[in-house]
């Protein structure tokens, strides 16, 4: 039988191909489970979160298009000039009330960054976590913006999540509803404090809350300002159920969130010196 | 090397995939090409450069999608040598066993990444969710063939050498010669 030889080139081909998988290998294992970013991570944040950034505008310039479109739909059948009139007074319309809607959302997080102490600083979401696992978002604002790890991030309606990882520009924000997201808080009307965990998808659970408890479905549940991550008395949802078990000292509650996940648009992030994920 | 064209087009795909398709209405925002890629690159590529690009791909993911290093690397890697070890008994190449194979590739992969994921964290559990994962595997069956049918032709037109050729256009071209 003939046995297959390797030329000398072909071997140092794979010679070369194996080397470069160990490193690539050795830097994974290293790298596996670990919570913080390296140098090439953050510079691939960065680059990546441009064409993010380029990509959300485009979108949104599209979208904007494909509204006009839509509304100028149901004026077809009119005659031409009634249309013509007709389209420009809708699209004035749509921009006037597009500018009013902003001007109100603005409004409202101006107010709502005016109340709160700690400096604030708006940020625009550019991108969002593709898989089924995790829930995390990336937004325009990083390192050079002042932002750091394990900052709060919120919105007019109540707490969205902390800030997971940042670059120079770019941050990404793990959302308050993943699994592996914590936030200490209190029922509203009895201050008894509990925390509230993410389940992965849009609704929270309450732990530590004893039995005894005056616990009611629609009972507002707010930040308690503990532990010093989120200030005190943000929003984070209302009591959806509760159940008490036969068995152990706890109740199982289950919130709903204050904040809807599909639709955030604009974030406030409250820049704290301190943070407990540090 | 095919590679080249792969790393812009994975770099794309991300970028696609993390702020235009979450705008798409209903379930068009769950459509994951870039899993396609990885793949047609483990079917398509040799064991070595489809590792490398398979790496680069599960890096890339890592930094906006998830919260643990490492973690896309390590799953991809796992299913490219697991796709390559099959690929010897059976004809994974051929287009009827495009979808199958992506399909059980996913749920290999969720698999895997649930079990890591378990492990690194126990205290927060993520759901497994047969009806989210049905949805996702509806659609990668539905944009299975016709990625693949674009992969093949990125990989077929877009390679260096190709584009090479093409730009280089020899005049007097020999007919017999067979090796392109």
């Amino acid at each position: 039988m003939k046995k297959r030889r390797h030329r000398p080139s072909a071997l140092k081909t794979y010679f070369l191909y194996g080397l470069v998988i160990t490193v690539l290998l050795m830097i994974i294992i290293t790298t596996v489970g670990r919570s913080h970013f390296n140098v090439p991570q953050k510079f691939g944040m960065d680059v990546v979160g441009k064409g993010q950034y380029v990509v959300t505008r485009m979108v949104d310039g599209i979208s904007h298009v494909w509204d006009s479109y839509i509304a100028l739909t149901h004026v077809r059948h009119e005659n031409q000039v009634l249309r013509d009139e007709l389209d420009r007074a809708i699209n004035t319309n749509q921009e006037y009330r597009e500018a009013m809607a902003e001007n109100m959302r603005l409004h409202k997080l101006l107010q709502v960054k005016e109340s709160i102490k700690p400096p604030t600083l708006t940020a625009k979401i550019i991108g969002r976590d593709p898989s089924l696992w995790f829930r995390t978002l990336t937004i325009d604002r990083g390192t050079s913006d002042g932002l750091e790890k394990g900052m709060p991030v919120i919105t007019v309606e109540g707490v969205v999540g902390q800030i997971l990882e940042t670059s120079r520009t770019i941050s990404k924000v793990l959302l308050a509803h993943d699994p592996n997201s914590a936030v200490n808080a209190l029922i509203q009307k009895n201050r008894v404090q509990g925390i509230v965990k993410g389940e992965g998808r849009p609704a929270y659970n309450m732990h530590y809350i004893l039995k005894n408890a005056d616990v009611e479905e629609g009972d507002l549940i707010v930040t308690s300002g503990m532990g010093g991550s989120f200030p005190k008395g943000i929003p984070v949802g209302t009591v959806a159920t509760v159940t008490k078990s036969k068995r152990g000292m706890f109740q199982k509650i289950t919130v709903t969130p204050a904040v809807n996940f599909s639709q955030l648009e604009y974030l406030i992030v409250i820049l704290q010196q301190d943070s407990l994920t540090d | 090397m095919p590679c080249a064209p792969f790393i812009l087009v994975a770099t794309l795909l991300l970028i696609l995939q993390t702020s235009f398709f979450p705008g798409l209405p209903g379930w068009f925002a769950k459509i994951d090409p870039l899993f396609v890629l990885v793949v047609f690159v483990s079917v398509r590529l040799d064991p070595y450069r489809g590792a490398l690009l398979v790496i680069y791909i599960g890096m890339l993911t890592d930094i906006f999608s998830g919260i643990y290093s490492g973690l896309h690397p390590v799953t991809y890697l796992a299913l490219h040598f697991m796709i390559k070890l099959l690929s010897r008994p059976l004809v994974l190449n051929e287009p009827p066993h495009q979808i199958p194979l992506v399909l059980a590739s996913y749920i290999f992969v969720m698999g895997l990444t649930h079990m890591i994921t378990t492990l690194l964290s126990p205290e927060a559990i993520s759901l497994w969710s047969w009806k989210e994962i049905i949805v996702r595997l509806l659609l990668l069956a539905l944009i299975t063939m016709p990625l693949f049918s674009l992969y093949d032709y990125i990989m077929n037109r877009l390679s260096p050498k190709k584009a090479l050729q093409i730009l280089i256009k020899p005049g007097n071209k020999n007919r017999f010669r067979d090796d392109f």
